[in-house]
């Protein structure tokens, strides 16, 4: 696994330099006070930030775009390695500069900007809920993928178990209900729990990943 | 051992191999007790399948031109002058006999085929 | 010893498409022709043995291994050559091959470079910028640089130029040189494995019409000529006639049957040749569809 996580970082790695150094391009910008839009008070506020955050998430976008195009999963599948691996490489990857992006943008933001108090909670739950897009983008591209070979009633029996699987992760949203103590442990919990959905979508995207029927994407 | 196998022939390669080989038994440049190349070798170096190998081989094995001895491979086997007469005498009638049928649907006599024959013979003699 | 490829009740299905009930099976030491049209299901019978697909029902055998993409053993195996040439676009032929070499245990870099001269490619270009041959040589010396134990290969010689295609011939006879390797070759022209091949295999919409030895098959296919006046004659084995006034022409696919009826029915002058693996595919495909009169 780790082979495969390291030949993808080699693979983008001018892409990830740049992920890398856009969030320190913010810091400096927010320094210094440069000021991109002045007059408005919003813009001039946050136009690093936007412009940074917009940024990174275009380079982002290349990669997968790029793996995508390049049948990077089908490449690998034919390699002497189990899927699970490949699977796992993969999520690796997609969240590695996610959460680089995310830390580092919130660090410096309450480091440098208004609010002092480092609140971490807050960064796990803006982690979730990028590792629930992750994953959500992942299970499209693995059910879209087994969409193109199957045969219609395996079509069906997919919806049918993506649709529960949805029931399902809905009803952790009951937890809420019950979490008066959880709300003690973390201010404000409810947040954090999108880490956790994020983890257990994330998990269900790997499943997919080994459980498809077809690696020719 | 080098042979010719050609594509554009009507003979087929398994027959062309059959012949060669034949041949290089009968005119002794295969001596009794000389080596062969092994199927997969042979295959491999004129660029023919195994299969096509493997069925000529077993066809001079059984005209007794070739042996194997297990796990050595093939050998030529040692042939006696009248063995090689017989074959050739074989092989001749082989290959007159749909020339003289056909000589005799397209109307020549058997008496003008002979003439013809003798002719040849003598020609080639001279 | 396993055979080298097991398909047992093996079926794929699309919607509007249905691949098998594939059964049969490849020894090691063979080489097997997989002979089609285009659309036949070649490509998918490949994407299923690779484990690129996962059948509906049956199941494949790779020495004696089901080919589960879970497990690496089977996948170590196998050098495959398939329709699409995936590689990581923006490095350079060696660095591709390098990244591909980690997998295998058994690959060795002096014969990536015998194979990079033999076939004439230059190992610092970057992929992307490679012609569609060069792809194809750069997929196959990926195939055959970890010494594979069986060779699949869909439709190889695409896009490559003769002189590379015999170089590359060149090399699968020295594979099957050893009498454990083993070579499933799909192709819908014929003439580029006439000569390879030990078995043949015909795919039409996918069933498989007929696996038989080559050599069998040369041996039974005939084109017979011969005359006669009754023109109601009913041979066995007959797939093609040709009849202008008393002279006939057939093809048949049991020489051995035919010529004795034709024996029996006391029909002399009889000259035959033999039918080349192309028309004999051809044959078999259509389903002899083609008994026509003149």
């Amino acid at each position: 696994m780790w082979n495969l996580f390291k030949a993808e970082v080699s693979y983008n790695k001018w892409y990830l330099f740049m992920i890398l150094a856009m969030p320190l391009l913010f810091a400096f910008g927010m320094q210094y006070g440069f000021k991109l839009i002045t007059g408005v008070d919003f813009f001039e506020k946050y136009a690093w930030s936007i412009l940074v955050g917009l940024g990174s998430y275009m380079f982002i976008f290349i990669m997968w775009q790029m793996r995508h195009s390049e049948r990077r999963n089908m490449q690998h599948a034919l390699l002497p390695i189990p899927i699970v691996d490949i699977a796992l490489a993969r999520m690796v990857f997609g969240v590695l500069p996610f959460a680089y992006v995310l830390v580092v943008l919130s660090i410096t933001h309450q480091l440098l900007g208004e609010i002092i108090e480092v609140q971490l909670y807050r960064i796990f739950a803006q982690l979730g809920l990028l590792f629930c897009g992750l994953a959500f983008i992942q299970l499209m591209m693995d059910i879209w993928s087994l969409k193109t070979n199957m045969n219609e009633k395996n079509w069906f029996l997919i919806i049918g178990s993506i649709g529960c699987l949805i029931v399902f992760i809905s009803m952790f949203a009951v937890f809420e209900i019950l979490i008066p103590a959880y709300r003690q442990l973390f201010r404000e919990g409810e947040e954090w729990m999108f880490f956790l959905w994020g983890l257990i979508l994330l998990t269900a995207s790997n499943f997919v990943f080994v459980k498809r029927s077809t690696f020719l994407q | 051992m080098i042979l010719n196998l050609t594509d554009l022939s009507d003979e087929p390669l398994q027959s062309q191999i059959i012949r060669q080989v034949r041949a290089k038994v009968l005119s002794g440049s295969l001596k009794a007790g000389d080596s062969l190349p092994s199927i997969r070798k042979l295959a491999s170096s004129q660029k023919i399948s195994v299969i096509t190998v493997q069925r000529a081989y077993e066809a001079l094995e059984r005209e007794g031109l070739i042996h194997s001895r297990r796990g050595k491979g093939f050998f030529a086997s040692g042939i006696n002058s009248d063995t090689k007469k017989e074959m050739a005498e074989l092989r001749i009638q082989e290959k007159i006999e749909p020339i003289i049928k056909n000589a005799l649907a397209e109307g020549m006599s058997i008496k003008e085929i002979e003439t013809l024959v003798k002719e040849l013979l003598k020609s080639i003699e001279g | 010893m396993e055979d080298a490829i097991q398909f047992e009740k093996m079926i794929k299905e699309f919607s509007g498409f249905k691949l098998g009930p594939l059964n049969f099976t490849l020894e090691p030491g063979k080489v097997l022709g997989y002979i089609g049209p285009n659309g036949s299901g070649k490509t998918t019978t490949m994407q299923c043995l690779t484990g690129l697909l996962r059948p509906e029902s049956g199941y494949v055998k790779i020495f004696g291994e089901v080919n589960d993409p879970n497990e690496t053993g089977w996948k170590s195996k196998i050098g495959y050559v398939g329709d699409k040439h995936v590689f990581y676009e923006n490095w350079s032929c060696a660095r591709n091959l390098k990244f591909v070499s980690q997998f295998y245990p058994s690959w060795s870099d002096k014969r990536a470079e015998d194979l990079i001269k033999r076939f004439d490619l230059d190992a610092n270009k970057e992929v992307a910028k490679l012609s569609k041959g060069n792809r194809a040589k750069l997929s196959l010396i990926q195939a055959l640089a970890h010494d594979p134990q069986l060779l699949i290969l869909d439709e190889p010689m695409d896009g490559l130029d003769p002189v590379i295609r015999s170089e590359f011939t060149n090399v699968l006879f020295e594979v099957i040189e050893n009498e454990e390797r083993a070579i499933f070759y799909s192709t819908h022209i014929t003439s580029e494995i006439g000569r390879l091949c030990d078995e043949l295999a015909f795919l039409d919409n996918g069933s498989l019409k007929l696996k038989t030895e080559k050599e069998t098959l040369l041996e039974k296919w005939r084109t017979i000529s011969f005359q006669s006046t009754n023109h109601d004659l009913k041979l066995p084995g007959v797939v093609e006639q040709k009849v202008s006034g008393n002279e006939f022409i057939i093809k048949t696919q049991d020489f051995e049957s035919t010529l004795t009826a034709l024996r029996e029915l006391s029909i002399s002058d009889i000259t035959e040749t033999r039918l080349s693996i192309e028309d004999i595919a051809i044959h078999i495909l259509k389903g002899g569809r083609n008994v026509e009169s003149l």
